[in-house]
């Protein structure tokens, strides 16, 4: 075989590798226009500390920083009081069917994912956090005490921004060994029901 | 064998290029490089992003020498061996290589427009 061949292969066999070492397909929840189910399970988890990636399925930097969550925070705190949420946003040309093979990155089981079709957190995180650029990638903590009592959901009480530099956002650069020390202390922190708001 | 060395440190010159223009041009076109390279492959693709700007000059001086290699026109001296011509294969994989690096630093440009204007990043 001659050297063109040969060098011609290699491209091919690494995208056939990485095509090959994606794993099957996760299960979500299509969000419906009031983003019920997350409303539901996020009030049901008051007393909890809540992590919720807001991340886009077509965005390498979002999915960077969804699978350094995975290895970095997930799987450093095994506290059952930490609940997570992924948030799949129709950003950055994501659909539907992109989702089904990156729900394979965050595989803790605390973890839920949903589908925001509806734009429901999409539209109300891009008002709330101002976001330019159009990737999400964001990653927020909600303390114990939070509850989700509007149509949109609640400011979270500490986030960080996987696109902060890039798109020159005003929010920390996201560095997965800082929030897992900010997730650990939110943990920690005390609550009683009737501190709850 | 000295031909076949000298072909074979053009082709991969000119391969090197292709790899690091490829590889400067694809993190940042999200949906395309998740359908081209899966998921783990975006993520690793994403890893290069912050040396974007590295790749595509180091392209660039491989690509140079690579067809400075190729196209150099070698004085003929009395009792020297003639030169010895690049093959078509590795002319053709060099101007394909030139044409991803063009294409990188297209899609670059491309992609801070579309992005400034809020629109998708490619």
């Amino acid at each position: 075989m001659t050297t063109f061949r040969w060098l011609a292969l290699i491209p091919a066999s690494l995208l056939l590798a990485f095509q090959l070492g994606a794993g099957a397909d996760g299960s979500f929840i299509a969000l419906d226009g009031a983003a019920q189910p997350l409303k539901n399970a996020f009030n049901a988890d008051v007393g909890k500390v809540r992590l919720l990636m807001y991340v886009s399925p077509t965005c390498g930097e979002c999915l960077r920083g969804a699978k350094q969550g995975q290895q970095h925070v997930l799987a450093t705190i095994g506290d059952p009081n930490l609940r997570i949420y992924v948030v799949w946003a129709p950003k950055n040309g994501g659909r539907q069917q992109d989702v089904g093979r990156v729900t394979q990155i965050v595989t803790d089981p605390r973890a839920a994912q949903y589908w925001d079709g509806h734009r429901v957190l999409t539209d109300a995180y891009d008002r709330m956090l101002a976001l330019s650029g159009p990737c999400a990638g964001i990653l927020m903590l909600y303390g114990k005490q939070a509850r989700w009592e509007g149509a949109g959901p609640p400011r979270a009480d500490y986030l960080e921004d996987a696109h902060a530099e890039e798109f020159h956002r005003p929010y920390p650069q996201y560095d997965p060994q800082r929030f897992a020390e900010k997730a650990r202390e939110l943990l920690t922190s005390t609550w009683s029901a009737t501190s709850a708001p | 064998m000295a031909m076949r060395l000298f072909q074979t440190s053009s082709l991969l010159g000119a391969a090197s290029a292709a790899v690091t223009s490829t590889a400067a041009s694809i993190c940042c076109i999200g949906p395309l490089a998740i359908a081209l390279l899966g998921v783990n492959g975006a993520i690793l693709a994403a890893a290069f992003k912050p040396y974007r700007v590295y790749l595509l000059s180091g392209s660039l001086v491989l690509l140079a020498g690579a067809f400075w290699s190729a196209y150099r026109g070698t004085p003929r001296r009395d009792g020297a061996a003639c030169s010895v011509r690049p093959r078509r294969s590795t002319r053709i994989v060099l101007w394909v290589a030139l044409g991803l690096w063009i294409g990188a630093v297209v899609i670059q440009y491309l992609a801070n427009r579309l992005w400034l204007k809020g629109g998708v990043v490619l």
